[in-house]
This record gives structure tokens, sequence and C-alpha cells, in this order.
């Protein structure tokens, strides 16, 4: 299956998205007919001028969306997709293709609308992800142009010659799938996607910003090496309730020895092993406790920890408060005219 | 004592009206106070849809008093003063929001140090912010209704993070850029819990989370298809397993309306987006929005938006 498209609207690409399987969509919200999967894509027009497309399926058949390059005033593009294949293969996906050029598994692609570029969204694969378009005006208002064309050029050069790139680790995911599962439930729509894609897009250009001007990019890792990367990291976050793989387990599992391991890992997230696990840890049981439906102790115990006291500690390091003071400060709202109605 | 009076639309020309009280020089959005007056700084930024934010730390060597006059556009302001993290400072730290049409006074003692980040920006600006959400014109409404708003409340671990990323933040290439970002933070979570607490949302805490959770899954099914009859209210119920009446309750509570008249309106203002979008004949929006005349759409239109629609014509 396959889309050609230049538009700079989601709302276009949707419904022709629609018309491979023959459907009409609306362009504002595209449910999957049974013969093509499962799940739904979604566009919004969000203010200054940005326009992102919300996809949360599951394909029967590969799609292959093609973006044609045009003369319009120059727009971004950029996609954050978490593939998961339900066969549990991990490596050998390749997503995103730039000028025909295949890219790492959950690499971030980053093009813009004058240049052709590939999405291919594989077969029988879990895929959440975003897409945004915006127009380059809009992000030099707030960064000096020459620092983004600095940043984008060299992630075009870095994507065309199959070089590290920011790839979607857990920051990313937790805002992604924020994105993804919450959108609907929230009051303001609009803003809070708005709101949270661009912190995407800081965290993104910050990032690969700070590790082009620190040369952290300069040690040269195999494409397949960073497949194996992102794999243990997945293992390291899998499951916080069951004790973690130390790092020799984790080295091992990738092949390598436990000091390359802690300085790759490093490298590609940022973080010193433990202190990545440790700060993942607390972010999700802040999210399970913002769920609501969950006692402080039944999210402890998910975590991991035995001890209350210790999670508690460790949970007042990361945000600054007891777990039970952060949940009465969510909660505390009460109604301004409780006889309103 | 040295009074400044100003009336409060943009903070440039606060800062301008400042900077000629105090007889200093304003240049580049920033004021930075000499030793003859005191120490410190009032500092503002632009962002897109006219929001302004400032940011000072400042103490003054003599009683200042600002008083900031009646103007008649109508701009909200947020603002959070003291930085949380100044030990010296007894009280709680607190967030307020009130409107610009009413006068206000704020006393910076002789020595003492002040500081703070507000938030400008036009109550007309937020209607693209919050789309054709349901939450929004709520809000508007009430905003429209309280002429005399004050909204306060205290400065959670949330807002003390991103004032203290804001405050804090040394700069580099990416200031402007951070600085929005959490300052849209700071927005959405005021109007969020505004919201709550004047839609009284969270009294459905009377119910399980699973329940809640079980009847937005129907509100998602009962606005998937709006080219078809609405999905009865016994089925919606069904759907959720609970009974209808607790289903009508609890749907109430959480959308402020009960479920058809919440369909007419998400109907609606789906009818607005794609009319707004341009790119749909009439015909076509008639037909996904299930209306066999025309004639009907308009006058439901026109009582739902007080306006009539702007048909596109292909």
């Amino acid at each position: 299956m396959q889309v050609s498209f230049n538009d700079i609207n989601y709302s276009t690409i949707i419904a022709k998205i629609a018309k491979v399987w023959g459907s009409h969509s609306d362009g504002i919200n595209f449910l999957l007919p049974e013969k093509a999967g499962s799940g739904d894509i979604k566009s919004w027009q969000l203010q200054d001028d940005i326009s992102v497309m919300l996809m949360n399926c599951i394909f029967y058949h590969d799609l292959f969306l093609y973006r044609k390059p045009n003369n319009y005033q120059q727009f971004l593009v950029f996609h954050f997709y978490d593939v998961i294949r339900l066969d549990g293969a991990i490596s050998g996906q390749n997503v995103f293709y730039i000028q025909q050029h295949a890219l790492g598994k959950n690499a971030i692609c980053i093009s813009n609308n004058s240049i052709n570029s590939t999405i291919h969204l594989p077969a029988q694969a879990r895929i959440a992800g975003i897409s945004i378009l915006c127009n380059k005006n809009f992000l030099t208002q707030f960064i000096d142009i020459s620092i983004l064309e600095a940043c984008f050029s060299n992630y075009y050069y870095r994507e065309i010659h199959e070089q590290q790139l920011e790839y979607l680790d857990a920051g990313y995911r937790a805002l992604l799938y924020e994105i993804i599962l919450e959108h609907q439930h929230h009051p303001f729509t609009n803003q809070f996607i708005y709101s949270r894609l661009l912190l995407l897009l800081e965290k993104l250009i910050i990032n690969f910003y700070d590790k082009l001007n620190a040369g952290s990019l300069k040690t040269r890792m195999k494409s397949d090496e960073i497949n194996i990367m992102m794999h243990t990291e997945a293992e390291l976050l899998k499951d916080f309730s069951t004790p973690t793989p130390g790092i020799n387990e984790l080295a091992k599992m990738a092949g390598m020895s436990p000091t390359k391991f802690k300085m790759q890992f490093k490298n590609l997230f940022g973080l010193p092993v433990y202190e990545y696990f440790q700060k993942n840890r607390m972010l999700f049981a802040k999210q399970l406790l913002k769920q609501g439906d969950h006692t402080i102790q039944e999210v402890g115990t998910a975590v991991g920890y035995t001890n209350l006291g210790h999670f508690a500690a460790a949970f007042k390091k990361e945000f600054g408060l007891l777990p039970k003071d952060w949940v009465y400060s969510e909660n505390k709202l009460k109604p301004l005219h409780p006889d309103k109605n | 004592m040295i009074t400044i009076e100003y009336g409060l639309d943009t903070y440039e020309n606060f800062l301008k009206q400042i900077a000629k009280a105090l007889k200093l020089k304003y240049s580049n959005h920033h004021i930075v106070l000499p030793p003859a007056i005191g120490t410190g700084f009032f500092r503002m930024l632009k962002f897109p849809g006219g929001i302004e934010c400032l940011i000072f730390n400042a103490t003054f060597q003599m009683d200042v008093q600002l008083v900031q006059k009646k103007v008649t556009s109508e701009h909200l302001i947020i603002r959070m003063e003291n930085d949380p993290e100044d030990e010296n400072l007894p009280d709680q730290p607190t967030l307020q929001m009130n409107k610009t049409n009413r006068k206000w006074i704020y006393l910076s003692a002789r020595g003492k140090q002040i500081s703070g980040i507000n938030l400008l920006f036009q109550q007309r600006y937020m209607q693209a912010y919050f789309g054709e959400s349901h939450a929004g014109h709520e809000i508007n409404n009430y905003l429209n209704l309280m002429n005399n708003l004050y909204y306060t409340e205290t400065m959670d671990s949330e807002y003390k993070k991103w004032f203290h990323e804001i405050f804090h933040l040394e700069k580099n290439a990416f200031r402007n850029f951070i600085i929005y970002n959490r300052l849209l933070q700071i927005w959405e979570r005021v109007f969020t819990r505004f919201y709550k607490k004047i839609s009284g949302t969270i009294a459905y805490g009377n119910f399980s989370g699973d329940d809640i959770q079980r009847v937005k899954e129907a509100e998602t099914l009962l606005t998937s298809d709006f080219s078809e009859q609405p999905v009865s209210l016994d089925l919606l119920a069904k759907k959720a397993a609970m009974s209808t009446s607790k289903f009508k309750i609890i749907f109430k509570e959480i959308y402020g309306m009960p479920p058809r008249r919440y369909f007419q309106k998400q109907r609606m203002h789906k009818a607005k987006a794609m009319l707004l979008s341009k790119q749909y004949p009439v015909s076509k929006i008639l037909q996904d929005l299930g209306f066999e005349r025309k004639a009907t759409f308009i006058a439901l239109y026109k009582k739902t938006f007080g306006e009539m629609p702007v048909l596109v014509i292909t």
C-alpha cells in the first residue's frame, strides 16, 4: 500500500490515506476499516500553523507514505514513531527513509517539504506516533536561525549517512504516549497537544544540539549497535516490579564489555545507566499516581520497592515532594460554586 | 514614597512608564536599577499570540507604590510573585489571576526584595488556544460574566518547578523557547484547574475511576459518528456496564450536560470546524453530520453559535 502527497496539512493527507482502502475520511479522524487493520489516525490543525497527525493503530499491510517536494514556504516535518513488532522481532525493521536511505529503528526523523522522504509503516506492528508539520518561521521566533540550520543540516546529513541520531528513548515515549492516550480526556485538547509537542521538539533540538557541541556524536556507533542498545534499554525499563538486570547482565545482553556498555549507554541516552533507570522508574510511579486508581503502597510495590519509606524518599528526591503530599496537591481542588446548576 | 501610575496593556508600555518615572534608560525590553534607586532588574519577553511575560527581581531603596489603573482592553494576568525558594519569605507562595480592568496596587517596601514572573495575555487570544472545546466555551462565558475576577491558588511543586526553571535559566541559545514552553505548561495547568473549579467536575470523586473511564469510553462511542442517529442512552449505559440512571448522572458530572445535548453540541462544533477548514462543500458536511435538510442545519447552527454559518460554495 502506498500514498504520495506533498500537502502541508495532515487532514488532506489522511483523506488520501483513507482512499487507499477505498474509504472516505473527513481528515479529522479516520477509523481504520476492518480490512486495513485496527485503530485510528487523527489530525489536528493547531495554532501557529502547526498541523499534526496522531496514529495509534495496527496495519495488516505495509504502508508507505511518500512525501514529494513542493515549493511552498519552508515547512519542517518531524516524526516520532514507536513501532513495536507484534511478532517480537526487534531489529531489522527500518521505519524511515530519507531520499531512499534507510535509518535505524525508532529513530526520530526530521525532514522538510522540499525533499523526498518516506515513512514505512510495517504490517503487524503496534504503531504509536505523531507527525508534526510546522512552518520554519515558527521556530525562528525563539531560536536563532543559524543554530536551527546547524541542527537540521547536521541531522539531515546523519540521516542520509546512517549515523547516530536521536532515538525514541523513555523520555520521548512518555511524552508521546501522554499525547496519544490522554488527549481525548483533556478539557483543552488543542492546547494539550500543542504544549506537549513543543516539549518533544524542545527535547529533540536541545539534546541533539548539546550532543553536537559536546562532540559525543564523533564516536561512531554502528547501526546494529544502536539497535542493540535500544533493545537493552527496553529490557531495562520493561518491568519495574521485578529485580532489574545488573550492568554486567545488560552488557552481556548487548554483547559488549561493561565499560563499553556504560560508555555507549551514556552517549546515547544522556545519563548513566542507574540514574536513567531510577528517573524513569519515578516518572512511571508518578504516572500511576496521576491515574488515581492506585494507592501509594500499590504504586511503590509496582515500581519494585518493598520498603515504602525508601519509595517515598526516592520520590521526594526526584520531585521534591513526598508521594502523599504530591497526591494531596493534585487532588485538593474543591468546586468554587458547589451549588451551581 | 514614589508612586508610579500605569495602565497595563503591554509590558513594553509598563516598563517605559516605570523607566520614565524613575528617569531610567529603557532598552532592549529591559530595565536595570542603578544603585541610587536599588538593585535588580525588570525584563519582558514577547511570544506568539501576543503573550507577554515579565520577569523581575528587584530591591528598591525607597518605598515604591505601583498603581495599576483600570484599562478598557480585556487582558488577563497570571502573577506568580516571590521566588518560592526564597526561605526568608514566610508565606506560602501563591499564584493569582485577574483582569486588567480593575485597579491594582502593589507596594514595594524599602529594602524588601520583590521577584516574580507575570504572564499577560488577551482574553481573545485564549479562543485560538482552547479551540472549539466545550471547556473553552465554558471558561469564556465564565470570564465574561465575572467582571471582578480574582482567582488564586497555592503554588504547588509543579508550579515551583516551572518557576525555578524560568527564573534561574542561564542565558543560552534556547532560552526563549524553554521559557515559552514552561509558560504554556503553567498556563495550561492554571486553566485546567480553573476549569475544574468552575465546572465542579472534581465532584465526581464520588465515583470510581473505572466508572468514569467507562463513561468516557461511551462518550467516544457517542461522538464517533454524527451521520447516524445518536446511540441510544440505554445502549451507552450498557456499554459502560451500569444502569441508565447512574450513567446519566456520571455523564452530566463529567461533561456538564446530558448525553443527547452533548451529542448535538459536539455535532455542531464539528460542523463549525469543517466549515472553517474551508475544505468541504456544504453537501458533504450535511451528509457527514446526518442532516437531511440544509434549513435544519442552518437553524441549529444559528441556535448554537448565535450566528449564521459561513457556507462554502463549490
